[in-house]
Parts: C-alpha cells; sequence; structure tokens
C-alpha cells in the first residue's frame, strides 16, 4: 500500500527551480533513502512532503486523502513527523519537557491520558531516560540529535521524516543511530535523507537519487550503487 | 502525593501580603493596594511577553478598555459598580480578541510596533471624543456609587482587600495556566516557534490566548483601577502604562509568576523614595534597569530561579 505520493511536484525559488519531481511514491513499512549531492534539494523536497513550505505545482496525498494545502501541523496530526537538520530542540527545557510536547500532542489526538508514559519511553527508546531532568542545550551534540528522534518518536508517526539525522556524530555514534532506525522502522515508515553511504547502503529498501531538483534514479541499493548515471552525478564526470 | 511547593509558595504570598495591613501604616497600605492592581495588570501581561514571547507595546488600550468600560456605564447608564467591574473586563477581553487577531498577522518588531499603533489610536480617539470621555482631565467616579451593596470600595481597608482579592485570583489562575498543557505550549512557541508547529501545535490560536487573556487581566485591573480610586481619564491609555507592565514583567522576573509582583513593589517604591529626594526621579528608575540589564538579566525573580533548580513555575 503507498503510504505517501507526490506527483508533478515542483518548487520555484525565483528563477531557480529547487524541486521537480514528476511522480514519488512511498509503500508503507519501507526505509527510502534520499541522497544526492549538495543543492540537490533533498530538504526543499521534504520539506514539501511536510508543509514546512508549500509547493509551486503538483499534488502530495497521503494515506489516500489529497495534503496538498494542508498546513504542517495539521500534517502532523496525520502522522508526518519531520526532525530538523539542523538541531531544533529547546535547549532551555530539560529533555523531559521537550519530549513532553510531541508526547501531549499525540495524547491528545489519541484522546488519552497517557502523555507522561509516551515521553519517559521515548527518551528511553533512544536511551536519553537517565539524563530526562537535565537542560537540553547542556547536553552533548550527539544527545541533542537523539533528542530530536525522540521528539520525532514521542509523535509515534506514520511518516518519520530524518533529514540527516547521523550529520556530525562520530563513528560509533554512528552505529547507535542505525539500531534505531532499524527499530523505528518496525512501527513507522522511513524517509531518511543522508550523505554517509554507510548508513544509507546498511539500511534503506530503496533509495531515490535527487540531482538539480530531478530524480535521478531510483531503486535497490544494489541498483543504485550500479548506476552509472549516479556515479556521474556525485564523482562530477 | 507529591508536596506541591510551588502551589504553597504562592498560597504563603498571597497569605502574607493579606496580613500586611495588620502591620503597615494607612499610607503604605494605600500604596500596597495600588501595586496589587498593578501587579494584577502586569501578571496577565507576563503570560504574554514572559511566556509566550510576545513583546506588546499596546497594553495601555486593555488596561483603559477595562477602565471605560466600567467607568463609563457606571457614569451614563447608571450600572453599579458589581456590574461595571465585569463590564470592563468583557470590554478589554472583546478588544483583545479583535486586535490580537490582526497584529498577530506579524511578528516581532512589526508586533510590537502594530500593537503600538493600535494603542496610540485608541489614547486619540479618547481625546477625539472628550466630550463623552472627558479623556484629558479624566472624571471622577463619585464616592457614592463605588460601592458594592453596603461594601464601600474607597474606604481603605475594603479598598485593600478588594485589590487583594483581585490580585489573589489573577496569580493563581495565572500559575494553573503556566502549569497546564497549554502553558507548556505557550513556552514551547517563545523557545522555538517552528519546532512547536513541527510537532502539530498550530502557533496562532495559543498565541491568540495569551493575548485575549493578558488583555482580560489588563481589563481587570483598569476596571479595578476605576472602581478603587474612583479615577477616569485617557492617559490610562497612554504609552506609558503600556510600558509600566513591561518594566515590571523585566525587573521582577519574566516568566515567573511572581515576577511582575515583585517588580511592581520594587518599582513602585523606588519612584516613591526617589521623588522625595529629587524632581528627576525617572533617572533612578533609568539607572535600576541599566543595572538590572547589566547584572541580573533574567529580574530579580527569574536570577533567584536559576539558583534553586528552575522548579519556580
Amino acid at each position: 500500500m503507498t503510504l505517501l505520493s507526490a506527483k508533478n511536484l515542483i518548487k520555484d525559488f525565483g528563477g531557480l527551480r529547487a524541486v521537480n519531481v514528476g511522480a514519488f511514491e512511498l509503500p508503507q513499512g519501507e526505509i527510502r533513502a534520499v541522497i544526492g549531492p549538495n543543492g540537490a534539494g533533498k530538504t526543499t523536497f521534504v520539506s514539501l512532503l511536510c508543509g514546512r513550505i508549500a509547493p509551486t505545482q503538483g499534488a502530495i496525498h497521503f494515506e489516500e486523502s489529497d495534503i496538498t494545502r494542508l498546513p504542517a501541523h495539521d500534517r502532523v496530526a496525520l502522522g508526518i513527523a519531520y526532525t530538523f537538520q539542523i538541531t531544533s530542540i529547546y535547549p532551555n527545557l530539560t529533555l523531559y519537557d521537550n519530549v513532553m510536547l510531541p508526547a501531549q500532542r499525540r495524547a491528545s489526538l489519541n484522546a488519552s491520558n497517557d502523555a507522561a508514559d509516551r515521553a519517559m519511553v521515548a527518551l528511553e527508546r533512544v536511551g536519553l531516560s537517565s539524563r530526562a531532568f537535565e537542560r537540553a542545550g547542556s547536553q552533548a551534540y550527539g544527545h541533542q540529535r537523539l533528542l530530536e528522534v525522540a521528539m520525532g518518536l514521542a509523535l509515534a508517526p506514520k511518516l518519520l521524516i530524518l533529514d540527516e539525522p547521523t550529520q556530525g556524530l562520530a563513528e560509533g555514534e554512528i552505529e547507535t543511530f542505525k539500531e534505531l532506525i532499524r527499530a523505528m522502522a518496525k512501527d513507522a515508515t522511513v524517509l531518511l535523507i543522508e550523505h554517509n553511504m554507510n548508513v544509507v547502503m546498511a539500511l534503506a529498501n530503496r533509495i531515490t537519487v535527487l540531482n538539480f531538483g530531478e530524480t535521478l534514479a531510483e531503486g535497490t541499493p544494489e541498483e543504485i550503487r550500479a548506476n552509472a548515471d549516479v556515479q556521474t552525478a556525485y564523482l562530477g564526470g | 502525593m507529591r508536596v506541591d511547593r510551588a502551589l504553597i509558595l504562592h498560597l504563603a504570598v498571597i497569605a502574607l501580603l493579606f496580613a500586611m495591613q495588620y502591620v503597615m501604616s494607612p499610607y503604605h497600605q494605600g500604596n500596597l493596594a495600588r501595586i496589587m492592581v498593578l501587579a494584577t495588570y502586569a501578571t496577565g501581561y507576563n503570560i504574554l511577553f514572559g511566556y509566550t514571547g510576545l513583546l506588546s507595546l499596546g497594553h495601555a488600550l486593555f488596561f483603559a478598555a477595562g477602565m471605560y468600560g466600567a467607568g463609563m456605564t457606571m457614569r451614563y447608564w447608571d450600572f453599579p459598580a458589581i456590574a461595571a467591574f465585569p463590564t470592563g473586563i468583557i470590554a478589554a477581553t472583546a478588544l483583545a480578541f479583535l486586535i490580537g487577531a490582526l497584529a498577530l498577522r506579524t511578528t516581532g518588531v512589526a508586533f510590537m510596533i502594530v500593537t503600538l499603533m493600535f494603542a496610540q489610536a485608541g489614547f486619540l480617539t479618547l481625546l477625539y471624543f472628550n466630550e463623552y470621555t472627558r479623556g484629558d482631565e479624566g472624571f471622577v467616579l463619585p464616592q457614592a456609587d463605588r460601592a458594592i451593596g453596603m461594601i464601600d470600595l474607597s474606604a481603605d481597608d475594603t479598598r485593600f482587600i478588594a485589590a487583594w482579592m483581585i490580585f489573589s485570583v489573577g496569580l493563581l489562575i495565572a500559575l494553573a495556566i503556566v502549569r497546564s498543557k497549554a502553558g507548556r505550549v505557550l513556552i514551547a512557541i517563545r523557545e522555538n516557534e517552528e519546532r512547536t508547529r513541527m510537532l502539530g501545535f498550530n502557533p496562532f490560536p495559543y498565541k491568540l490566548g495569551a493575548v485575549v487573556v493578558s488583555g482580560a487581566f489588563a481589563g481587570a485591573a483598569g476596571a479595578a483601577y476605576a472602581l478603587l480610586f474612583g479615577s477616569v481619564g485617557a492617559s490610562f491609555a497612554s504609552i506609558q502604562y503600556s510600558i509600566e507592565p513591561l518594566l515590571f514583567v523585566l525587573l521582577g522576573g519574566a516568566g515567573v509568576v511572581l515576577g511582575p509582583l515583585v517588580g511592581s513593589i520594587l518599582i513602585f517604591y523606588l519612584i516613591d523614595y526617589a521623588r522625595e529626594i529629587t524632581t528627576a526621579y525617572l533617572i533612578v528608575v533609568g539607572v535600576a534597569l541599566v543595572l538590572l540589564i547589566l547584572f541580573a538579566r533574567k529580574g530579580v525573580l527569574g536570577s533567584i530561579r536559576r539558583r534553586t533548580d528552575g522548579w519556580l513555575p
């Protein structure tokens, strides 16, 4: 079943066509990686999907319903969560308060009363529960990235969009992240923007390659590895 | 169950304020009554500025709406005080809803300017309709009207208790709001609005709610001021009355429920003592603000909170 699809999705910034994706389909349960050279439009593309920016043209469907004009906060209610490329947390609040917000949102959507439990579970899953009442801003960078993911998790989304989650992390931390993403994919479809090929190859079921805002190739990791166009785009042939 | 020490602290402060009437001279008792009314105004302002992070320069308009909502209905339609007070609150709340809905289309500096412009327009409107508002020189509510049943609100002791009741209710409402789920969202909007939106919260209704609540507090304070001290005038809609709650909140501690009370007391007495020494008493206020920015940027209680694990709401 297709969870999310986009058709003829175009975003222009002035004269620049940042995104021009003819067709994009994301089946439920998949881990999909979006890769591409710097400036290929990856972040712009997923920002269109999660509603942070509005498309110039095109249509986006999520679980059969048209969400093209839906504001970002309503898409979150439908089950689309987004974690930022540049760490975006509440540095002055505790880790617990950081995850409490999305947990509270999910609890109110479910009309349940379990926000506090959800918050602690989300922190446990990323291994930060022992630091729950420390200030988020005083945590190490790697822990802040994990917190960002925990905030996404606490929303219990159907689709989790991770924008370069391993950026700036050490090797050991990246291993933790891989395990974490694998575990999350059991409950949610994952759309992953990633530069680290090791992570992409290890996790992705399928890969979409963007170049100059357009889909250059799409396929399994093996197919993408063997694709001549992709090699040219990356190596600048 | 865990001891709710924040609630106990706030109740203790309320009890302490009540007890002050027995130890204070009538002069200071009158001052404290006035401070509590102004602190109610600032407590509401703190929800908007301290907790939601929206800086309005136009709340004098809501203070004046409360004041005129109560004063005009008493003067022209012979409303009894008991009906005039809620009329003032309703007038201010409705106006806050309207102006909030318009001004919140802007953010940051533009929001400050738009709120300031609305307040100035309101101030000038009061002066323009001087025939009815007596805006320029103000009017005095007759002492006989300033009573609820047999209770004379203009007498020293009843006035103190009335001011104390309004402040206490306001303080407890503010405490409940900032500790509620909605209060958590307000703080989140202050800290990182874009992140909050991407966690599924539409910031607009929360921000509008903060404007309306702070407007209602301002209106309650304005109406109380008219009833307790008897004077109604356009000067209360001037920029000075928009800046005042901002100063109280900054000095006492933005984003601390008790901050505005502490700030109001400090600034009120600072001006009071400075006036005895010099006619240029505003210089003293200016120096106090410079010292604040240099040494205690989070205000008095904000600085204390940093040393106490931040449990103070």
